[in-house]
């Protein structure tokens, strides 16, 4: 396959992600009942443009279920289908098929044909059913329009109908080509009102093609055109109205007038269905090419530091151009937080894309469990880092399982302790304090803190007098290996959840917290930070070398006094206004010969990771200035306490502290 | 000509290696590292190269614990766990580029010192010098 084809192949599977993505979403807004069209016709409009790429990219293993999946959505579009519990759930099952098909074309992998064969032998039994009740009228006229007198088309082009590349006059001579065509003829006529502008398309074309014409031949002709591209609407010419076409199985006929209406008049007014969005115009981007800028945006922000210092030096030297080229400076460090703060704003995604899939979740877990839950997303726009967004989804769905799951009682329990039957799970984002804030809310019953402390020393976590503190008692359920699920069941309860979820949000340097009432519900609340590129920080010395704290983690520095200073077993704690905390000495922490020894010469950094304060000894603090994090793990691996590294204004590379280690260390 | 394989030769410990000039990234002064907490002596630390964190190794202390002032630090790239690193060696001294006629070499003798024995591929023979071919992506650099 040529390059190019690699290209399209893979837009087309993007796409085909989106498509999936909104057809889910949609399937589970979609009331049961008569159909709601418009809901109906995006969801048709995904399926379809699947359908279309399948056949050009050789997916043969799509194009049949695709198919069949059109069928059954036409049928509720036109109204002759209900939606019923049933035939949502399959085609929520046949999303799910079609992602394991297109999984398998991007990562290469073989398709499970039995799995699809299922679904689409599903599908046709749920569509056998219908044409059985259905009157036979219609399914006559399905086949008797398959063959008419001829057809009127109107293709009216959008505005930017030449962006899309398709020459609209070869569609036309392809009609008149069509096999049976007596005859065609074409008006055309200028769309009023708009301003000349010659890269519009500003005609619309009315085509008249007679002749014993097969509507699969017409709309195969439009098989290349998208709607947005161009309207199309086709209506068949019959001598009796009651023969009309209510089929149409391609996306350029996704309106099809009915042959009574279609007179010219009505066959030239905007047909009756929504409205395409406008959307912002956009560009796919690869992510290597942001981060690439990201990079480099980074390599900038290290040499304004660097030229930052002449400024100062200028001024010291009394240089009689020192103003101009302070002023020079300043204007460069305003550019570049301004560009950097723009390139990172590209890689920010609303974290919609790693919540739109919780609905589905919630719904199938509430269905096998039998409850009735409703889950309400809220701040879905609030945007983070793309790297965040993928590494946080899964994090989300083990704690939104967990809460429909442990969380929210059966209808009949809710009932009788005086709650509304249906339970509420509440998942919100927000930006409090330089960080993003999800926080995940249920109105459960709550964590039950005496089975927890009961599993855990039943697992061997806790000994069975130890004493501990009703927050050391929710972290238990961070434990690798911990489960309270009495039973384990496929939604949970493998206890492979939670300690997966805390580490995935550590990686991400943010902190997991756990409120929980008892019988009320509980709350997880995740804490990340905005960015993982550049942090604010916060110089300090110890001997010869420079660490970098997160200036965020940042509460005070202190000058410890004799007096202030106790040791319990070798270790030294502090007393901050009355509460002691723990002292971290990094020389001794990372076994360096290095810096000073004693408490009161040097300066105790009091910071706060999660809800541990401590202190750590430094010799002295520095500047204060943002730096780029450069992982050491690309030349190097991990190393315990150090989060990265940075390449300061001189050139040399400071190591950047993992204060969530350190913390470590204390305990 | 096939088997003809370009090498860069340097002097380690009074002998000479030959490592593929195909890794090599380029070569440079020893310079003040950054070091990395809890890393083994042989591990001098970082150091910026044009941006990028690289770690530096001194294989004189790796493999003939001695240590020397001068040297020479050579940047090249290493295959770890199917990733590629870039990483600098330092060795006492860079000689030469030349080509070596790899259906020439001789398996090496085992030495005493077995921790370079990892690394030695095989011996071959340059205008009547013996050099000892390394294979560096059998160092374990980054183990703790």
């Amino acid at each position: 396959m040529d390059e190019l084809m690699q290209v399209f192949r893979q837009t087309y599977l993007e796409e085909s992600f989106e498509g999936l993505a909104a057809m889910e979403s949609n399937l589970l807004t979609l009331p049961e009942g008569t159909p709601d069209t418009e809901v109906v016709n995006t969801i048709f409009r995904a399926a379809h443009s699947m359908k279309g790429g399948a056949g050009t990219f050789g997916f043969s293993e799509l194009i049949h279920l695709t198919h069949i999946l059109e069928t059954l959505l036409d049928e509720m579009r036109s109204g002759k289908r209900n939606v019923t519990t049933e035939n949502r759930e399959a085609l929520l099952q046949s999303v799910d098929v079609l992602r394991v098909i297109l999984d398998a074309y991007q990562n290469g992998a073989s398709i499970d044909m039995t799995q699809v064969k299922a679904m689409e032998e599903k599908l046709e039994a749920i569509l056998g059913n219908a044409t059985q009740n259905d009157n036979s009228a219609a399914s006559n006229a399905t086949t008797e329009t398959d063959v008419t007198t001829g057809y009127q088309i109107h293709l009216s082009p959008s505005d930017d109908y030449f962006s899309s590349g398709i020459d609209l006059l070869k569609l036309l001579h392809e009609l008149s080509r069509i096999e049976g065509a007596s005859r065609t003829h074409i008006t055309t006529h200028l769309n009023a009102g708009n301003p000349l502008q010659v890269e519009h398309c500003l005609i619309a074309f009315n085509v008249v093609i007679e002749g014993e014409v097969s509507l699969e031949d017409v709309n195969e002709v439009f098989e290349w055109l998208d709607d947005d591209s161009c309207h199309v609407s086709i209506a068949a010419i019959q001598a009796e109205a009651s023969k009309q076409s209510t089929t149409a199985t391609s996306a350029a006929t996704q309106q099809v007038v009915a042959a009574s209406t279609a007179s010219a008049t009505a066959a030239t007014k905007t047909p009756t269905t929504a409205v395409v969005e406008k959307q912002e115009s956009s560009i796919r981007v690869s992510i290597s090419k942001i981060d690439q800028m990201v990079d480099m945006v980074g390599e900038l922000v290290i040499a304004q530091s660097m030229l930052s210092r002449f400024g100062l030096l200028a001024d010291q030297m009394n240089a009689p151009w020192a103003d101009e080229l302070k002023e020079g400076l300043i204007d460069i460090e305003r550019h570049t937080r301004a560009m950097q703060e723009s390139v990172m704003s590209i890689r920010m995604m609303p974290i919609s894309f790693a919540f739109n899939r919780m609905p589905r979740i919630v719904h199938d877990v509430s269905a096998k469990l039998e409850k009735d839950i409703e889950l309400i997303l809220e701040g879905e726009n609030t945007e983070v880092d793309k790297t965040v967004l993928e590494k946080l989804t899964d994090p989300l769905v083990h704690i939104i399982r967990n809460s429909v799951d442990h969380g929210i009682e059966k209808p009949d329990v809710r009932e009788a302790s005086g709650k509304p039957r249906k339970g509420t799970v509440r998942l919100s984002a927000f930006h409090a304090g330089g960080n993003i804030v999800i926080q995940i809310k249920d109105d459960g019953a709550g964590i039950r803190l005496d089975k927890v402390r009961q599993k855990a020393i039943e697992a061997g976590i806790l000994t069975e007098n130890q004493v501990i503190t009703e927050k050391e008692n929710i972290d238990l359920i961070f434990h690798a290996g911990f489960s309270t699920a009495d039973a384990v069941t496929d939604i949970s309860g493998r206890g492979v959840g939670m300690d997966v979820v805390r580490r995935n949000i550590r990686e991400l340097g943010g902190t997991i917290e756990v409120q929980t009432e008892q019988g009320k519900g509980s709350v997880f609340t995740i804490r990340l930070p905005l960015t993982l590129a550049i942090l604010d920080g916060q110089l300090a010395k110890v001997g010869e070398e420079t660490y970098i704290f997160p200036l965020a983690s940042i509460v005070e520095s202190v000058l410890p006094s004799v007096e202030n200073i106790k040791s319990v077993k070798g270790t030294f704690l502090y007393r901050l206004r009355d509460v002691y905390i723990p002292i971290v000495r990094l020389n001794e922490f990372f076994a360096r010969p290095q810096g000073k020894t004693q408490l009161t010469d040097g300066l105790l950094v009091v910071v706060e990771n999660g809800d541990k304060r401590f202190g750590v000894f430094v010799d002295s603090l520095e500047s204060q200035q943002q730096v780029v994090i450069k992982s050491l793990d690309t030349n190097y691996r991990k190393v315990n306490g150090i989060s990265g590294a940075t390449i300061m204004g001189d050139g040399r590379v400071a190591m950047i502290l993992d204060l969530t280690e350190l913390s470590h260390e204390i305990e | 000509m096939e088997d003809n394989k370009q090498l860069l030769t340097f002097m380690l410990n009074d002998e000479v290696y030959g490592v593929d000039i195909l890794r090599i990234q380029e070569i440079k002064d020893v310079e003040k590292c950054t070091p990395i907490p809890n890393a083994p002596d042989w591990t001098l630390g970082v150091i910026n190269l044009r941006g990028s964190v690289v770690p530096i190794f001194d294989l004189r202390k790796m493999f003939f614990d001695y240590h020397d002032d001068a040297g020479v630090i050579i940047v090249l790239r290493v295959e770890n766990n199917g990733k590629t690193k870039v990483v600098g060696i330092v060795v006492d001294s860079v000689s030469n580029t030349e080509f070596a006629n790899m259906a020439e070499m001789q398996p090496a003798p085992k030495k005493d010192n077995e921790a370079r024995n990892v690394f030695v591929e095989g011996l071959v023979s340059i205008d009547e010098r013996m050099v000892i071919l390394t294979d560096i992506d059998k160092i374990d650099f980054f183990r703790e």
